[in-house]
């Protein structure tokens, strides 16, 4: 037998063997979760949800610069939100503003931290913003705004649009102490590879995932 | 019979033993978030003719574009084939050649993703396809070489099953001492 051959055996076993010893287990997908984009902002992507019976529609229209920055203009049930996506962060223009005798006073505006990328298992972000707002000369407001999130878990998500797997649940926890405009909330988010927002909940309240198409 | 191959193999040819470095490309869409790494590795081979049979350890840590704590190491033993498809010997007398070399391999890798002090666990079976030349003097073998590394994943969910594949290539120099 020549040496060619006597290797080519070689490899031909140790292949073999090799599958064998892997075929049990392939399913982790840690690849598949690192390559994904969680929160595709991709102009003309459009998203449909079910919330309690009505139907919610969410869609990119296109990009801008709003305060200062290049951003994202997704419509959220037709009300224009400015987003911002980094490698390392998916960021929200957040305006907070109060009424005073009749004129509306700007509390706060900023893009504050949403997302801490990329979402691993465990995760967890948080991000405080203080100050303190003058109001008609002599009304002071102090503004604490804050909000933790959280990677609680990786779980498949069956939705009417269908089954989506490898999902992100992420938990977030607001506070905001803004005089009048004060309130905290806490939802969940299951995030799909590719899709986006597939489900998400706030107390009582479900939002669910009906259908969705992926701009180019 | 098997025993009879491996014995016979042990005689007609010999060992080698070295180490790889280079640059780990990610794609697939790795690439967007994940920025080019180093690729270290070792490995022992058997040398019979123009065959190798190699066995090889790699190591390379994926890193953020952006600074982050963000890493993703995959570790990964594979057992592979390679084959001198072309050998020139400018000296018919001297124990020098040089040429090129096509390689397959069957790994699996260990897989770790962290971010701070979260981390997830994973692991995947990959194959791999290379082309490399390779220069060799005396006890010596020097290669230089791209190898496409392709990692495969599946998922059964909503009635059908989900495949994964990801690619990455490598731009990889070794050296190895052949016994």
């Amino acid at each position: 037998m020549s040496s060619n051959a006597i290797a080519k055996s070689f490899i031909v076993f140790g292949a073999a063997s090799l599958l064998l010893l892997l075929g049990a287990g392939c399913d982790d997908m840690t690849f598949f979760r690192a390559r994904s984009d969680y929160f595709p902002l991709i102009p003309g992507s459009r998203w449909t949800y079910d919330v309690a019976g009505n139907t919610a529609i969410d869609s990119v229209v296109g990009d801008s610069s709003v305060a200062g920055r290049a951003c994202i203009i997704v419509l959220r049930d037709y009300a224009p939100e400015y987003w911002t996506k980094q490698t390392t962060a998916v960021r929200q223009l957040i305006q907070l503003s109060t009424n005073r005798a009749g004129q509306e006073y700007v509390l706060e505006e900023r893009y504050g931290l949403v997302y801490a990328l990329p979402f691993i298992e465990g995760a967890t972000w948080c991000e405080s913003f203080r100050d303190t707002v003058v109001l008609m000369g002599t009304d002071t407001v102090f503004l604490k705004d804050s909000m933790a999130g959280r990677v609680a878990a990786i779980e498949d998500v069956e939705t009417p649009a269908g089954t989506f797997i490898q999902c992100y649940r992420v938990e977030t926890h607001r506070e905001v102490e803004a005089a009048e405009e004060s309130f905290t909330t806490d939802y969940s988010e299951w995030l799909a590879p590719g899709v986006g927002l597939v489900k998400r909940t706030t107390g009582t309240e479900e939002r669910v995932l009906t259908g969705y198409e992926t701009g180019r | 019979m098997l025993s009879l191959l491996i014995a016979s193999a042990l005689v007609a040819g010999g060992l080698e033993a070295g180490g790889q470095v280079g640059v780990l490309f990610p794609a697939s869409g790795l690439e967007n978030a994940h920025a080019a790494t180093a690729v270290f590795g070792v490995n022992v081979g058997y040398l019979a003719g123009r065959s190798r049979l190699l066995l090889s350890y790699g190591y390379s840590g994926l890193h953020s574009k952006q600074a982050s704590p963000y890493r993703f190491d995959i570790n990964e033993m594979s057992i592979g084939y390679g084959y001198e498809f072309a050998r020139y010997q400018p000296d018919p007398g001297s124990t020098s050649n040089w040429g090129f070399e096509a390689s397959a391999a069957a790994g699996y890798g260990l897989l770790d993703r962290s971010l701070g002090s979260a981390g997830e666990t994973g692991k995947a079976p990959a194959g791999h396809v290379g082309l490399g030349f390779f220069q060799r003097q005396d006890h010596s073998r020097l290669s230089l070489g791209l190898d496409n590394i392709l990692f495969t994943e599946s998922q059964p969910g909503g009635g059908a099953r989900t495949v994964s594949l990801t690619y990455l290539i490598a731009l990889k120099a070794g050296v190895t001492y052949v016994f």
